[in-house]
Protein backbone atom coordinates (compact mmCIF):
# COMPACT_ATOMS: atom_id res chain seq x y z
CA UNK A 1 0.00 0.00 0.00
CA UNK A 2 2.93 2.25 0.90
CA UNK A 3 4.30 1.78 -2.47
CA UNK A 4 0.62 2.41 -4.44
CA UNK A 5 0.69 5.45 -2.46
CA UNK A 6 4.10 6.80 -3.07
CA UNK A 7 6.02 4.79 -5.30
CA UNK A 8 8.77 7.73 -5.98
CA UNK A 9 9.85 7.12 -1.97
CA UNK A 10 10.61 3.47 -3.52
CA UNK A 11 11.10 3.21 -7.53
CA UNK A 12 13.66 4.14 -9.66
CA UNK A 13 13.12 7.12 -11.43
CA UNK A 14 13.67 6.23 -15.30
CA UNK A 15 11.84 2.74 -14.67
CA UNK A 16 8.47 4.64 -12.89
CA UNK A 17 8.94 7.49 -15.76
CA UNK A 18 8.57 4.09 -18.67
CA UNK A 19 5.80 2.42 -16.65
CA UNK A 20 4.02 6.02 -16.63
CA UNK A 21 4.56 6.44 -20.04
CA UNK A 22 2.83 3.08 -20.76
CA UNK A 23 0.12 3.98 -18.70
CA UNK A 24 -0.20 7.53 -19.89
CA UNK A 25 -0.81 6.36 -23.74
CA UNK A 26 -3.06 3.22 -22.84
CA UNK A 27 -4.91 5.07 -20.21
CA UNK A 28 -5.34 8.33 -22.60
CA UNK A 29 -6.45 5.75 -25.88
CA UNK A 30 -9.09 4.73 -22.79
CA UNK A 31 -10.06 7.99 -21.99
CA UNK A 32 -10.60 9.08 -25.83
CA UNK A 33 -12.42 5.76 -26.42
CA UNK A 34 -15.09 6.36 -23.63
CA UNK A 35 -15.50 10.21 -25.08
CA UNK A 36 -13.44 11.81 -22.14
CA UNK A 37 -11.70 14.73 -22.44
CA UNK A 38 -9.75 17.12 -20.53
CA UNK A 39 -10.67 20.84 -19.77
CA UNK A 40 -7.83 21.33 -16.97
CA UNK A 41 -5.30 19.53 -14.97
CA UNK A 42 -7.64 17.83 -12.72
CA UNK A 43 -10.76 17.50 -14.18
CA UNK A 44 -12.47 15.10 -16.73
CA UNK A 45 -15.45 15.46 -18.39
CA UNK A 46 -17.21 13.38 -21.11
CA UNK A 47 -18.68 14.36 -24.55
CA UNK A 48 -19.84 12.82 -27.57
CA UNK A 49 -17.65 14.83 -30.61
CA UNK A 50 -14.71 12.87 -29.59
CA UNK A 51 -11.62 13.46 -31.54
CA UNK A 52 -8.73 11.51 -30.65
CA UNK A 53 -5.44 13.09 -31.65
CA UNK A 54 -7.01 16.01 -29.36
CA UNK A 55 -7.80 13.72 -26.24
CA UNK A 56 -4.07 12.80 -26.46
CA UNK A 57 -2.58 16.19 -26.29
CA UNK A 58 -5.30 17.76 -23.42
CA UNK A 59 -4.17 14.54 -21.91
CA UNK A 60 -0.52 15.28 -22.81
CA UNK A 61 -0.49 19.29 -22.14
CA UNK A 62 -2.16 18.38 -18.74
CA UNK A 63 0.61 16.17 -17.36
CA UNK A 64 3.14 18.53 -18.81
CA UNK A 65 1.74 21.79 -17.21
CA UNK A 66 1.43 19.80 -13.71
CA UNK A 67 4.70 18.61 -13.87
CA UNK A 68 6.44 22.15 -14.47
CA UNK A 69 4.36 23.70 -12.22
CA UNK A 70 4.80 21.15 -9.18
CA UNK A 71 8.64 21.36 -10.60
CA UNK A 72 8.71 25.10 -9.83
CA UNK A 73 6.79 24.70 -6.37
CA UNK A 74 9.92 22.00 -5.49
CA UNK A 75 12.62 23.67 -6.60
CA UNK A 76 11.18 26.86 -4.20
CA UNK A 77 11.53 24.67 -1.44
CA UNK A 78 14.66 22.79 -2.66
CA UNK A 79 17.04 23.32 -5.11
CA UNK A 80 17.89 20.09 -5.18
CA UNK A 81 14.12 19.01 -6.54
CA UNK A 82 14.30 17.16 -9.90
CA UNK A 83 12.06 17.48 -12.98
CA UNK A 84 11.91 13.95 -13.61
CA UNK A 85 10.55 13.23 -10.02
CA UNK A 86 7.72 16.44 -10.82
CA UNK A 87 7.07 14.22 -14.11
CA UNK A 88 6.46 11.27 -12.58
CA UNK A 89 4.26 12.62 -9.93
CA UNK A 90 1.98 14.34 -12.63
CA UNK A 91 1.96 11.19 -14.31
CA UNK A 92 1.34 9.20 -11.44
CA UNK A 93 -1.43 11.20 -9.92
CA UNK A 94 -3.58 11.11 -13.24
CA UNK A 95 -4.08 7.44 -13.63
CA UNK A 96 -7.50 7.42 -11.64
CA UNK A 97 -8.90 9.78 -14.30
CA UNK A 98 -8.30 6.94 -17.24
CA UNK A 99 -10.02 4.36 -15.26
CA UNK A 100 -12.23 7.00 -14.21
CA UNK A 101 -13.02 7.68 -18.14
CA UNK A 102 -14.23 3.87 -18.10
CA UNK A 103 -17.70 4.75 -16.00
CA UNK A 104 -19.08 6.48 -19.63
CA UNK A 105 -18.95 2.77 -21.57
CA UNK A 106 -22.51 3.38 -22.03
CA UNK A 107 -22.05 6.81 -23.21
CA UNK A 108 -24.01 7.70 -20.13
CA UNK A 109 -22.76 11.24 -19.35
CA UNK A 110 -21.53 11.83 -22.73
CA UNK A 111 -24.74 11.60 -23.84
CA UNK A 112 -26.71 13.88 -21.16
CA UNK A 113 -24.82 16.72 -22.43
CA UNK A 114 -26.75 17.91 -25.51
CA UNK A 115 -30.03 18.09 -23.52
CA UNK A 116 -28.16 19.25 -20.82
CA UNK A 117 -27.35 22.31 -22.76
CA UNK A 118 -31.28 22.63 -24.28
CA UNK A 119 -32.16 23.08 -20.89
CA UNK A 120 -33.68 19.76 -20.32
CA UNK A 121 -32.46 19.18 -17.41
CA UNK A 122 -34.82 16.08 -16.07
CA UNK A 123 -32.69 13.94 -18.63
CA UNK A 124 -30.08 14.48 -16.09
CA UNK A 125 -31.96 13.23 -13.20
CA UNK A 126 -31.58 9.68 -11.97
CA UNK A 127 -35.03 7.60 -12.60
CA UNK A 128 -34.35 3.84 -11.95
CA UNK A 129 -32.94 2.33 -9.12
CA UNK A 130 -30.34 0.63 -11.21
CA UNK A 131 -29.44 4.85 -12.50
CA UNK A 132 -29.44 5.58 -8.32
CA UNK A 133 -27.16 2.86 -7.89
CA UNK A 134 -24.77 3.65 -10.68
CA UNK A 135 -25.16 7.42 -9.41
CA UNK A 136 -23.76 6.32 -5.53
CA UNK A 137 -20.94 4.02 -7.07
CA UNK A 138 -19.86 6.81 -9.45
CA UNK A 139 -19.83 9.66 -6.31
CA UNK A 140 -17.88 7.15 -4.02
CA UNK A 141 -15.59 6.14 -6.96
CA UNK A 142 -14.98 10.34 -7.21
CA UNK A 143 -14.66 10.23 -3.78
CA UNK A 144 -12.14 7.93 -3.50
CA UNK A 145 -10.28 9.16 -6.70
CA UNK A 146 -9.80 12.37 -4.91
CA UNK A 147 -8.29 10.95 -1.40
CA UNK A 148 -6.28 9.39 -3.43
CA UNK A 149 -4.85 11.79 -5.13
CA UNK A 150 -4.60 14.28 -2.27
CA UNK A 151 -2.66 11.51 -0.15
CA UNK A 152 -0.08 10.70 -3.39
CA UNK A 153 0.39 14.46 -3.99
CA UNK A 154 1.05 15.05 0.13
CA UNK A 155 3.67 11.67 -0.10
CA UNK A 156 4.95 12.26 -3.45
CA UNK A 157 5.76 15.74 -3.30
CA UNK A 158 7.19 15.33 0.14
CA UNK A 159 9.15 12.75 -1.11
CA UNK A 160 10.79 15.19 -4.35
CA UNK A 161 11.04 18.12 -2.27
CA UNK A 162 11.43 16.89 0.98
CA UNK A 163 8.99 19.49 1.93
CA UNK A 164 8.66 19.50 5.64
CA UNK A 165 6.75 22.98 6.88
CA UNK A 166 2.82 24.30 6.15
CA UNK A 167 4.20 27.08 3.75
CA UNK A 168 5.92 24.23 1.41
CA UNK A 169 2.65 22.63 0.95
CA UNK A 170 0.74 26.22 0.78
CA UNK A 171 3.42 27.09 -2.21
CA UNK A 172 2.45 23.60 -3.63
CA UNK A 173 -1.44 24.05 -3.31
CA UNK A 174 -1.24 27.43 -4.91
CA UNK A 175 0.71 26.28 -7.89
CA UNK A 176 -1.67 23.46 -8.34
CA UNK A 177 -4.49 26.47 -8.75
CA UNK A 178 -2.11 27.85 -11.16
CA UNK A 179 -2.07 24.62 -13.20
CA UNK A 180 -5.32 24.29 -13.47
CA UNK A 181 -5.99 28.25 -14.41
CA UNK A 182 -3.67 28.27 -17.27
CA UNK A 183 -4.21 24.11 -18.71
CA UNK A 184 -8.03 25.52 -18.69
CA UNK A 185 -6.79 28.85 -20.49
CA UNK A 186 -4.49 26.31 -22.80
CA UNK A 187 -6.68 23.92 -23.65
CA UNK A 188 -9.91 26.06 -24.43
CA UNK A 189 -7.81 27.67 -27.27
CA UNK A 190 -6.16 24.44 -28.68
CA UNK B 1 25.43 -9.72 21.51
CA UNK B 2 27.60 -6.83 20.65
CA UNK B 3 26.79 -4.16 23.35
CA UNK B 4 25.57 -0.91 21.55
CA UNK B 5 27.13 2.31 23.26
CA UNK B 6 25.40 4.55 24.88
CA UNK B 7 25.49 8.56 23.75
CA UNK B 8 22.64 9.99 25.77
CA UNK B 9 21.68 10.08 29.32
CA UNK B 10 19.14 8.17 30.12
CA UNK B 11 17.90 10.57 32.72
CA UNK B 12 18.17 13.97 30.99
CA UNK B 13 19.13 12.73 27.58
CA UNK B 14 22.14 14.89 27.35
CA UNK B 15 24.78 13.69 24.99
CA UNK B 16 27.26 11.90 27.14
CA UNK B 17 31.23 12.46 27.21
CA UNK B 18 33.99 9.94 27.66
CA UNK B 19 35.13 9.45 31.32
CA UNK B 20 37.26 6.50 31.03
CA UNK B 21 39.61 4.48 28.38
CA UNK B 22 41.12 1.27 29.34
CA UNK B 23 44.28 -0.57 27.74
CA UNK B 24 42.22 -4.51 27.11
CA UNK B 25 46.20 -6.32 27.53
CA UNK B 26 47.51 -4.29 30.53
CA UNK B 27 44.71 -2.51 32.16
CA UNK B 28 46.19 0.88 31.61
CA UNK B 29 43.39 3.30 32.72
CA UNK B 30 42.92 6.99 31.21
CA UNK B 31 40.72 8.90 33.43
CA UNK B 32 39.78 12.91 32.13
CA UNK B 33 36.56 13.96 29.95
CA UNK B 34 36.53 13.92 26.55
CA UNK B 35 33.54 14.66 24.29
CA UNK B 36 32.26 11.97 21.82
CA UNK B 37 33.74 12.03 18.13
CA UNK B 38 30.92 13.49 15.74
CA UNK B 39 30.41 9.87 14.22
CA UNK B 40 29.28 8.64 17.75
CA UNK B 41 27.25 11.50 18.34
CA UNK B 42 24.70 10.09 15.31
CA UNK B 43 22.04 7.65 15.63
CA UNK B 44 22.80 4.07 14.90
CA UNK B 45 20.66 4.30 11.36
CA UNK B 46 22.90 7.59 10.52
CA UNK B 47 26.08 5.61 11.08
CA UNK B 48 24.80 2.53 9.06
CA UNK B 49 24.17 5.86 6.05
CA UNK B 50 27.45 7.04 6.54
CA UNK B 51 28.71 3.88 6.09
CA UNK B 52 26.70 3.05 3.04
CA UNK B 53 27.39 6.76 1.66
CA UNK B 54 31.23 5.61 1.83
CA UNK B 55 31.79 1.88 0.63
CA UNK B 56 29.48 3.24 -2.37
CA UNK B 57 31.96 5.79 -3.15
CA UNK B 58 29.56 8.97 -2.15
CA UNK B 59 27.02 7.47 -4.93
CA UNK B 60 23.63 8.51 -3.87
CA UNK B 61 22.53 6.47 -7.23
CA UNK B 62 23.99 3.26 -6.16
CA UNK B 63 22.86 3.24 -2.60
CA UNK B 64 19.35 3.71 -3.44
CA UNK B 65 19.64 1.18 -5.93
CA UNK B 66 21.18 -1.12 -3.26
CA UNK B 67 18.71 0.11 -0.46
CA UNK B 68 15.83 -0.92 -2.64
CA UNK B 69 14.65 2.59 -2.13
CA UNK B 70 14.24 5.78 -4.76
CA UNK B 71 16.87 8.26 -5.11
CA UNK B 72 15.06 11.34 -3.71
CA UNK B 73 14.07 9.13 -0.73
CA UNK B 74 18.13 9.02 -0.37
CA UNK B 75 18.94 12.96 -0.94
CA UNK B 76 16.45 13.66 1.36
CA UNK B 77 17.92 11.44 4.05
CA UNK B 78 21.28 12.51 3.57
CA UNK B 79 20.16 16.48 3.76
CA UNK B 80 18.34 15.77 6.58
CA UNK B 81 21.48 14.07 8.34
CA UNK B 82 23.61 17.44 7.23
CA UNK B 83 20.97 19.53 9.03
CA UNK B 84 21.21 16.98 12.20
CA UNK B 85 25.26 17.49 12.03
CA UNK B 86 24.84 21.25 11.59
CA UNK B 87 22.48 21.10 14.25
CA UNK B 88 24.72 19.84 17.07
CA UNK B 89 26.70 22.77 16.43
CA UNK B 90 29.90 20.93 15.59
Amino acid sequence: MKKLLNPIEFYNDRKLLIVNLIIFVIGSTLAAYFRGWFDHTFHLSFRTDINFYKTFIESGVCVLLLGIFIFIAGKIINNKTRFIDALNLAFYIRIPFYLFALTNYDGRYSDLNSPIAEGNIMVALPSTSLDFIILIITSLLSLAILVFQFITIYKGFKTLSNAKKITDYLILAALLIVSMIVSSILLKNL
Amino acid sequence: MKAKLPTQCPSCETLLSVSQLSCETCQTVVQGNYPLPVFLKLSPKEQEFILQFFLTSGSLKEMASQLGISYPTVRNQLDDMIQHIKDLNI
